[in-house]
């Protein structure tokens, strides 16, 4: 039987309500916590300075250790959700020996670029250049998004 | 219940968090406005250099003030304060002063606004390759689980938005608050709508931007990461988007970085914004693509696996071992694609995996795509700057000066951006300035709808034959100048019309008295040296002209025969301006069917009868000259009025007779004149 979408919100409206007291909520203080955009956002300065390097580079010694175990479920969650999806099925086919590797190659990193949302790496193994590509996340920490 | 209400509460917290994070994923506050400011740059140089496809003519006239230190301060609505409005209304905005460059500038980022909602409109796929829809449909279920109240903006794709009514500041914004701007006699209402347009502009050039940018024409969405409940839902930024704005986008302006020619002419060729937004998004999404959206014979695009985009075809690319990299070339230059190297084919021996494009990729194809995002835009500010003209019409030293002249809309073409949207009967209403030998007068002038008169221009500069004189109006630092024109240039020379006129004809009107003491008439009304059928010539020397001759033919109906004989002579000044001296005599009989003989001499001469008016307009008017006296002083002007009618049987008997004695030359009701016409009107 078809639901009339009036009975429901009058059955839930004491959910809604509250709802919406939680989404305003979060709204006044990040209104009031938040800092002003700048007036001028016209600033071309590389890069860009309110990100924090830190925490990518925290990101990516996490992403190093994960690699070093050689157990591809620790290098699982370090992967971003997408990158989970992308290499869920040739993570399994990687050898132990090819992930640690990669953790060992990691040391020799050095950060090429980055935005607010994207950051590079490159390493050398055996006199090649590899690049991997990091994401920052809703909690600010960055993880693992190409490899 | 207690507990509904808490879940409820928490669910309302982390949806606020959770829209905040997915829309500041589409943060692009430091690329629009660095590339706006460079497609102003270039549309100035554009117009300043003539190097426009289309509309020399139209730019020959302007001048750009943007961002010169002549650029004026415009005060207009901006959005400052807070962050992330989920919508806006005025309320929100504060008037901020900024010059045009720092408007347009602002539109860059302020089209972001409100945060989310909008850039959910910033998409536009050229292709339609999911099922036609030209919109974002990349994690439409995401958008559509959680964020049902945004389904409307997710649903507008980025050429409809541009012009949707929504949209506050979108590109019909933009042309209509620059001919309201033109209608505002009040500077400070003229530099807000000016302030309203610049921004507004800024905003669709964002939107121009964005279909350089390929995610935006790939339907490709960029969030980062953002979990609710445990679900995941969003989580990969765009390399392209990302890196885009932390490389020095200038090193692709100049020579060596020409746009590609077949858009630049067809950008450049059309009149229609519309059609410079849709090439300029073809153009990207057939030759960059994104990291999700890279097909090969061996791996699939990311997103949408089993539906990708046929072009570019990466198989078709060369593919470059030694840079583990897919290259293009297109026009000339050599184009990273994509390339395909990963660490995690270590100890394999061959590096190649997925495709994907990094920070190299990215400056390679901001290369091409830059300079075409320029050209685009600068031929959409070229739409932006309305076909006006500022006319000066008149330009002479007479009354102590006056010029006169008109703002038109020149209506290019049908297709025009502005076609229809000015009220052709008030153009412009506003300050004009007037420059004498290049120097600017030193006073103020106003148009009102659309013409202007300055008079008395010589209580602020000596005006002199030949001086050049040009007419300025200003509108948010733009700058439209008429042509110079000579002063008394269009002077008509009254000897030359006169010297074109083939007939004349004199007039004393008043309040005629006869010697009976009876009215003499009304009009002692010098026949014209022209019949029903012959004329009598009338002769030119120099400033002296004379028309002598008889006609012997009848000149109205029932006059069985007649003659008439007229001597009319006279001399003007040499310059036309005033009959110096006239003398006009009449002598005319005729017989009416053998029943009534009637006899009529009259003369009139006089002197000094100023110029009144005079036309040069063929082929759709006569060209005439007429010499004209009113008032009680006439009778100081006639040296001789004479006349008299006679009418007899047809035995010689006199039947009626009237002589001219006197004229009431005060009179008010009959206010006399005395006027010599000449014209060719009958030619």
């Amino acid at each position: 039987m078809k639901k009339n979408p009036m009975f429901f919100l009058r059955r839930h409206s004491g959910y809604f309500m509250y709802f919406l007291f939680g989404f305003f909520f979060i709204a006044v203080i990040q209104y009031f916590g938040s800092c002003n955009k700048s007036s001028n956002p016209v600033d071309n300065t590389l890069p860009p300075s309110s990100v924090d390097v830190t925490k990518i580079n925290d990101g990516a010694k996490t992403a190093e250790n994960a690699f070093i175990t050689g157990d591809p479920q620790q290098v699982t969650n370090i992967l971003t959700e997408d990158s989970k999806t992308l290499y869920k099925d040739d993570l399994g086919k990687i050898s132990k020996e090819v992930l640690i590797a990669i953790g060992n190659a990691m040391k020799t990193r050095k950060l090429d670029t980055y935005s607010e949302q994207y950051a590079e790496f490159s390493f050398q193994k055996d006199g090649e250049t590899f690049t991997v590509a990091f994401a920052r996340q809703a909690d600010d920490s960055w993880k693992l998004m190409r490899f | 219940m207690k507990k509904k209400k808490i879940i409820g509460f928490i669910t309302g917290m982390f949806a606020y968090v959770f829209m905040i994070i997915i829309f500041s994923g589409y943060m692009h506050l430091k690329s629009h406005p660095f590339i706006n400011a460079m497609i102003v740059n270039e549309f100035v140089n554009k117009a300043t250099n003539n190097s426009f496809i289309k509309d020399a003519a139209k730019f020959k006239y302007y001048e750009f003030n943007l961002n010169n230190d002549k650029a004026p301060k415009l005060v207009g609505p901006a959005l400052n304060t807070g962050e992330y409005y989920l919508s806006y209304s005025e309320a929100d905005e504060y008037n901020a002063t900024f010059t045009p460059m720092e408007w347009i500038r602002a539109g860059g980022w302020m089209e972001d606004e409100p945060w989310g909602p909008a850039c959910l409109c910033h998409f536009y796929d050229p292709v339609g390759i999911d099922g036609g829809k030209k919109n974002l449909t990349d994690r439409a279920t995401y958008v559509e689980t959680f964020l049902a109240p945004l389904i409307i903006y997710k649903s507008r794709d980025a050429k409809t938005w541009a012009s949707l009514s929504s949209n506050r500041y979108n590109w019909p914004q933009a042309k209509e608050s620059v001919v309201k701007a033109l209608q505002q006699a009040l500077p400070s209402e003229r530099n807000r709508y000016m302030a309203i347009a610049y921004r507004s502009l800024g905003e669709t050039l964002h939107l121009i931007a964005d279909m350089g940018c390929p995610p935006h024409v790939r339907n490709d969405s960029h969030p980062p990461a953002a979990q609710i409940s445990g679900i995941n839902v969003f989580g990969d930024p765009d390399p392209y988007e990302d890196l885009a704005g932390t490389i020095d986008l200038t090193q692709f302006t100049g020579s060596s970085y020409p746009p590609n020619s077949t858009l630049k002419t067809e950008v450049g060729n059309t009149n229609i914004f519309e059609t410079i937004f849709e090439k300029m998004a073809f153009f990207t999404n057939g030759r960059i693509p994104t990291n999700q959206t890279i097909a090969t014979s061996k791996f699939k695009q990311v997103i949408r696996p089993d539906n990708p985009y046929m072009l570019p075809s990466i198989s078709e690319a060369e593919y470059r071992s030694d840079q583990w990299a897919y290259v293009k070339n297109y026009d000339g230059k050599d184009i990273m694609m994509c390339k395909d190297k990963h660490p995690y084919t270590f100890l394999s021996g061959n590096y190649r995996g997925q495709p994907y494009i990094d920070k190299e990729c990215v400056e390679s194809q901001a290369s091409l795509l830059i300079p075409n995002i320029v050209e685009a835009g600068a031929n959409v500010i070229r739409l932006f700057i309305p076909a006006l003209k500022v006319e000066i019409t008149e330009a002479k030293t007479d009354s102590d000066g006056v010029v006169r002249g008109n703002i038109t809309y020149t209506i290019p073409s049908a297709d025009d951006e502005y076609s229809g949207l000015f009220d052709l009967n008030n153009i412009y209403t506003g300050p004009v300035s007037l420059f004498v030998n290049g120097t600017k007068i030193n006073a103020q002038f106003d148009a009102k709808n659309g013409f202007f008169e300055a008079k008395n221009i010589a209580s602020s500069v000596t005006l002199k034959k030949d001086d050049l004189i040009k007419a300025q109006i200003e509108f948010g630092g733009i700058v439209l100048n008429s042509d110079t024109k000579k002063v008394n240039d269009n002077q008509v020379n009254i000897i030359d019309l006169l010297h074109k006129c083939t007939t004349a004809d004199v007039t004393l009107y008043g309040d005629h008295l006869a010697a009976s003491g009876a009215s003499y008439g009304l009009m002692m009304y010098m026949a014209n040296n022209e019949n029903l059928s012959t004329e009598i010539p009338l002769v030119w020397n120099g400033t002296t002209f004379t028309a002598n001759g008889t006609f012997q033919d009848a000149i109205f109906q029932g006059a069985k025969s007649g003659s008439r004989t007229l001597q009319f002579t006279g001399t003007v000044s040499q310059d036309g301006k005033t009959m110096l001296s006239f003398s006009a005599q009449e002598s005319a009989s005729y017989a009416f069917y053998d029943l009534t003989t009637y006899t009529e001499t009259e003369q009139l001469a006089g002197n000094n009868i100023p110029l009144d008016s005079y036309m040069q307009n063929p082929p759709y008017f006569a060209n005439g000259v007429t010499y004209k006296f009113k008032g009680s002083g006439v009778q100081s002007k006639m040296t001789v009025i004479s006349g008299s009618k006679v009418a007899k049987d047809k035995d010689g008997k006199v039947t009626g007779q009237s002589s001219y004695a006197s004229t009431t030359w005060n009179s008010s009701e009959y206010e006399p004149y005395i006027e010599l016409s000449f014209s060719d009107y009958w030619k």
